[in-house]
């Protein structure tokens, strides 16, 4: 049979520990219990029906899944994931497309022209910005870039 | 068997003195604490007075600028901690924590009491109290080990632990210390840290350890405690809803082992098969189908594979158990001499110790090394020379029931097997076990079929092929008798 030993009864202590692990089974560990607090996206499982996907497309967590998305997705990541491997992939999908951070503003910049005036410490003309407050792509002519204020890190 | 055992634990528990020792003697010892008087309100100021500079900083999105202000809050807390006197000694500074856990511990009893009462209120929401309490604390526990590094008492803390879920029994809640666990080992081990603080982080996501080989013992010491507190219900396979849970969760951490740290499985792998009771054949076949990374094993239905050939099976596997220690010096004798003679068959006289001692061997097949070429061919060796069917049926139960179950199987196992049913001179299709049953004659042929081809099969198993197969295979059972001499 299963059990080639034959069956031992459990003694006290193994009842008890028994009773305590189905004690414990009532509120097992969420998933979120061992991850940094998500502000804005947090988990919240529930079921789904098995017709639907149960797990992202394989390979979405490189550099190239994000090239494909578009920039208002990868703007959304970017300021509701914080924190995460998706924000980095985010930023350095924008960055390939062009798009600079300012830190002051802490929002993303695009040249929408060669700009007019080129110096060591800035450059000025028009861009295009993405507000996060007003969620959509705006466009700011005589714009000054400083670049102190230029996030620059070479993400690897 | 009893006596090997018993000697084998105390012989564990001894080598293992270090940092396992630091880890159970903390959870078995409890005491009373009488705290110097205004010292809760103090702590309990200083905690809330934390927790709000803590999201006051992370708050706002300008990382740098959060990150300056917070290198003040923290010599802003140490210097009212210094005004309350609380980094006078290290006594202080324990209880400090001790007082600082039970609080956050509190709060998220609480919480949970509120959803209980409460089945309206957001679940979410609930949970995102407690981690605001709970991370503002380890990020203070982490800063201040960085500062001093006596400052974190893991006995302590564990003590608090034990404590707690004695008096609360089934109310016990797991989140705070889970949580406090996993969040300070995230923190420990940002880069900048150093690596002598894991142990902290005791087992509960100690994959961490995994990472760096000084981690390896304490890591196997933490699996053998799950397989230890598993074995007497998987034993008796009565197994309530939980246990299920946890058992999943167990092979889920093993398939991930086997996946990504095979060598430490490999090394190990004698000391959590003593744990593993005999009949969780899945679980000890994941841990026995561990092999090296940098190895390529030839595939067991080969035809005409000549093991002896192989280069890895003159080389003995690394075992980091000493189970010569184990045995008791009468019994180790009489093993040898067993081994030596084949006599007196008493020694494999009482069922019980013989399926324990075919199981012994079994868990040496594993990859190509000199351990699974000797194994496999004493195996082979004693189904040939036994004097009675019912060891023989015995063999080809212990090899037939690790290979019925789903995947992964050991490659030294189907090595054994195949060689079993393939090679005539075993003549294993003539014994009346093999007959016994039509689902058991099925299975038999199907593996036969599986690893001969139809027409081979065929003939070996009517008899008729002996003559001409047996040159094919005659390296092979050279060998199994040469060795078992």
């Amino acid at each position: 049979g299963v059990c080639p030993l034959g069956p031992v009864s459990l003694t006290k202590e193994q009842l008890y520990q028994q009773a305590m692990e189905e004690a414990a089974w009532h509120h097992m560990p969420h998933p979120s219990d061992s991850e940094r607090i998500r502000q804005y996206l947090p988990r919240n499982p529930c079921p789904t029906p098995p017709y639907h996907h149960q797990m992202p497309p394989p390979h979405s967590d490189t550099v190239e899944f994000y090239q494909r998305l578009s920039t208002e997705t990868l703007f959304f990541i970017f300021y509701y994931l914080e924190g995460t491997k998706a924000q980095y992939l985010a930023a350095k999908a924008l960055k390939k497309q062009s798009w600079r951070f300012h830190t002051k503003y802490m929002m993303w910049f695009q040249r929408h022209e060669e700009p007019k005036t080129i110096t060591d410490e800035f450059e000025q003309g028009t861009y295009i910005y993405f507000d996060y407050e007003k969620w959509g792509q705006r466009k700011k002519e005589g714009f000054t870039f400083e670049y102190r204020y230029l996030e620059d890190r070479d993400l690897q | 068997m009893e006596v090997v055992r018993s000697n084998y634990e105390a012989m564990i528990d001894r080598a293992h003195g270090g940092p396992n020792f630091m880890m159970h003697s903390g959870i078995s010892q409890a005491s009373e604490y009488d705290d110097p008087p205004g010292l809760r309100e103090k702590a309990e100021y200083l905690l809330r007075e934390w927790v709000n500079l803590y999201h006051s900083a992370a708050a706002g999105r300008d990382s740098t600028k959060a990150f300056s202000a917070f290198v003040g809050q923290v010599e802003l807390l140490e210097r009212k901690m210094h005004q309350q006197g609380i980094l006078k000694t290290d006594d202080l500074i324990t209880r400090f924590f001790r007082l600082c856990t039970e609080m956050c511990v509190e709060i998220s009893y609480r919480a949970q009491a509120e959803q209980q009462h409460n089945p309206a209120a957001n679940p979410t929401m609930i949970r995102a109290k407690c981690y605001h309490n709970l991370d503002a604390f380890v990020r203070l526990i982490a800063l201040l080990v960085k500062h001093s590094g006596e400052a974190t008492n893991t006995v302590t803390k564990i003590n608090l632990l034990n404590k707690d879920h004695d008096v609360r029994q089934s109310e016990f809640q797991q989140l705070p210390y889970h949580r406090i666990f996993i969040m300070l080992l995230l923190e420990l081990n940002a880069p900048e840290h150093n690596a002598g603080t894991y142990a902290t982080a005791e087992g509960v996501a100690a994959v961490y350890l995994l990472q760096m080989k000084p981690g390896w013992p304490m890591y196997a010491q933490l699996l053998i405690d799950l397989f230890k507190y598993l074995a007497p219900f998987l034993r008796n396979v009565e197994l309530t809803k939980p246990m299920q849970i946890l058992y999943k969760g167990t092979l889920r951490v093993l398939l991930v082992l086997l996946h990504d740290f095979p060598e430490f499985l490999c090394d190990y792998h004698y000391g959590f098969c003593d744990v593993i009771p005999p009949n969780c054949i899945q679980l000890r076949n994941l841990i026995l189908s561990a092999f090296p990374r940098n190895m390529r094993l030839p595939d067991p239905f080969t035809p005409n594979l000549k093991v002896d050939m192989l280069s890895e099976i003159n080389i003995a596997p690394r075992i980091l158990t000493n189970f010569t220690g184990v045995m008791p010096p009468q019994f180790k004798k009489d093993l040898d001499s067993y081994l030596k003679t084949r006599s007196p068959v008493t020694f494999l006289s009482d069922l019980r110790s013989r399926y324990l001692f075919l199981n012994a061997i079994a868990n040496q097949l594993r990859y190509p090394n000199s351990h699974t070429h000797y194994f496999s061919c004493t195996m082979l060796y004693l189904f040939a020379e036994a004097n009675t069917e019912a060891i023989q049926e015995q063999i080809t139960r212990v090899l037939l029931e690790r290979l019925i179950v789903n995947r992964p199987h050991p490659w030294g196992l189907l090595i054994t097997f195949i060689e079993l049913i393939k090679n005539p001179a075993f003549k294993f299709w003539n014994h009346e076990f093999v007959h016994c049953a039509p689902e058991i004659e099925k299975l038999f042929q199907s593996v036969a079929q599986c690893c001969m081809g139809q027409k081979q099969a065929q003939q070996v198993m009517e008899g008729t092929g002996a003559s001409t197969i047996k040159g094919e295979f005659g390296s092979f059972s050279s060998s199994s008798s040469s060795s078992g001499s």
